[in-house]
């Protein structure tokens, strides 16, 4: 939950205003999406979220967690635009590391008994059981950013924040991994904050898609995505899909002003 | 066939080391002064006294090897603080930089003067010419860390040793293997200009050269300087050998194709 937050950075210009009084409540088990032009501080928003970069004003919690105390007790996953992968480990031990590190706050994780999930198992349902012992530059990117997604899942966090995790893979590739990453999160109904320049993606994903306006960066609409789950990529052909992409699409545009321009479909 | 097996590896610095050798012979023969050995003349010289040798190589070698190893260890500390406090870079590095800039044949007298002649002052010289090569690129390793990286492990809450330990040590090994690659060598040279300014007990190769030098001894000092390139031959064949061993997740620690 943000309430008011606003940021600014400084720069040779003086102050620049990233975001304005934002906004946003995201509910257990919901996959919320942020959308919007460059520029518009959904990545400042997310970071701010995962405790990266503090806000100047207003108020930030994890389901009542400060985001430095959600850290601290591993209740938030993040993955990042880039995967972020250790390359002098392989595949399994990049997706332990979680498990390795601030040992003391998984042991004292409620989901200890069973929320934990075994590292093979998980990389063996996201398909990537036959690479285990692989290190990263073995694989291609779209394999790379399933095991970032994969080492996501693994400690079971309250909440994960994604940052453009597909925004450097193909059109193909991303289409077949955004089900995939759907599939798996179905098993665990992990709280997602989603960030992505894609509609289509958006629509696909979420339960709710935020659009956010640039310069200064505010909330300028929330737009539900009631379409029933499971989804599958067939999903994308149905008139609901269509309906909610064309209103994200003119939420974007009245966003992004006279001077401003939507993502199209399919760009990144 | 395998890489080492290969003629197109072996003989072209075969080839090159075999020009080389003639044309040192030519210059030997031709050289009116005998300022220079023969070929032969050094290999005897080598043949007739392997124990005078190899006992200066012994000496040369743990004079690069002490100074080097306290060196990387004080250097590698030093840039882990330096990383984690500013205030510790902003206070030591202008000294290391004027240590560096300073020639070391300048000190090492002073150096005998206060350590005495044995061989701790060539510990010292040696581990003086490493150091900011190891302290620069211990630094630079520690920083060259992936920052998308750093935020994972900053949301997992990571400690500073567990960030030191799992991310930013093994990020600076490439930085880590190019220092040694620089250092060695120049331990080398440390250790001889060490030796020429402390020659007396524990004689090593650089004192070999010192002392063949005052008594004209022209095939000697040849020998010790064959003697000598060998060993940084092998150390760097060696730091080659364990780079590819441990950086074999990394471009530097994979073979040339």
């Amino acid at each position: 939950m943000l309430r008011s937050v606003s940021k600014s950075y400084e720069s040779g210009r003086g102050a620049t205003l990233a975001l304005d009084d934002v906004s946003l409540v995201v509910g257990r088990a919901q996959f919320v999406t942020i959308i919007g032009p460059s520029g518009c501080g959904k990545s400042t928003l997310l970071r701010i979220a995962a405790g990266l970069v503090r806000a100047d004003s207003g108020e930030v919690s994890i389901f009542g967690e400060d985001p430095r105390v959600a850290c601290a007790n591993k209740h938030i996953g993040f993955v990042p635009q880039s995967p972020a992968l250790l390359p002098w480990r392989t595949v399994l031990e990049n997706v332990r590391l979680p498990l390795q590190v601030n040992r003391r706050a998984t042991r004292g994780a409620p989901g200890d008994a069973g929320g934990l999930r075994d590292p093979a198992d998980i990389l063996a349902a996201f398909g990537l059981g036959e690479v285990l012992d692989k290190r990263p530059a073995q694989l291609s990117g779209g394999m790379q950013q399933r095991v970032a997604i994969a080492r996501a899942f693994v400690f079971d966090p309250a909440v994960l924040l994604m940052d453009e995790p597909f925004s450097a893979l193909d059109e193909l590739t991303r289409e077949v991994i955004r089900y995939e990453l759907l599939d798996l999160w179905s098993t665990r109904r992990t709280t997602v904050l989603f960030v992505t320049h894609s509609v289509p993606e958006a629509v696909a994903l979420s339960d709710a898609v935020v659009v956010m306006s640039p310069q200064p960066g505010r909330v300028s609409a929330l737009v539900p995505v009631e379409i029933p789950r499971p989804r599958g990529e067939l999903v994308e052909l149905t008139e609901d899909f269509r309906a909610i992409e064309r209103r994200v699409r003119l939420e974007l545009r009245t966003a992004a002003g006279s001077g401003g321009r939507a993502p199209g479909r399919g760009e990144q | 066939m395998t890489r080492a097996f290969r003629l197109d590896v072996w003989l072209p610095p075969v080839v090159a080391l075999g020009v080389l050798v003639l044309a040192w012979q030519l210059v030997a023969v031709h050289e009116p002064a005998h300022a220079v050995a023969t070929v032969p003349e050094t290999f005897f010289e080598l043949a007739h006294h392997p124990g005078l040798y190899w006992r200066s190589s012994v000496v040369t070698l743990q004079e690069i090897g002490v100074g080097l190893g306290a060196s990387f260890v004080v250097a590698f500390a030093l840039a882990v603080a330096m990383v984690h406090v500013e205030i510790v870079e902003r206070a030591l590095m202008p000294l290391a930089v004027a240590l560096n800039v300073t020639p070391v044949i300048a000190y090492a007298p002073g150096l005998v003067l206060l350590l005495g002649f044995g061989i701790a002052p060539r510990y010292v010289v040696t581990a003086i010419v490493v150091f900011f090569p190891f302290l620069v690129n211990s630094l630079v390793g520690l920083r060259s860390v992936d920052a998308s990286a750093l935020d994972l492990l900053r949301t997992l809450h990571a400690s500073r040793r567990e960030v030191l330990w799992r991310l930013r040590l093994p990020s600076s090994l490439p930085y880590l293997f190019a220092a040694a690659r620089i250092c060695l060598p120049l331990s080398v040279v440390g250790a001889v200009v060490a030796e020429f300014t402390t020659s007396g007990s524990n004689a090593g190769l650089g004192s070999v050269i010192s002392s063949a030098n005052q008594q004209l001894d022209v095939p000697a000092i040849y020998a010790a300087i064959i003697v000598l390139a060998a060993l940084g031959l092998v150390l760097t064949l060696v730091v080659v050998l364990l780079e590819r061993r441990v950086l074999a997740w990394h471009p530097a620690g994979s073979r040339p194709r």
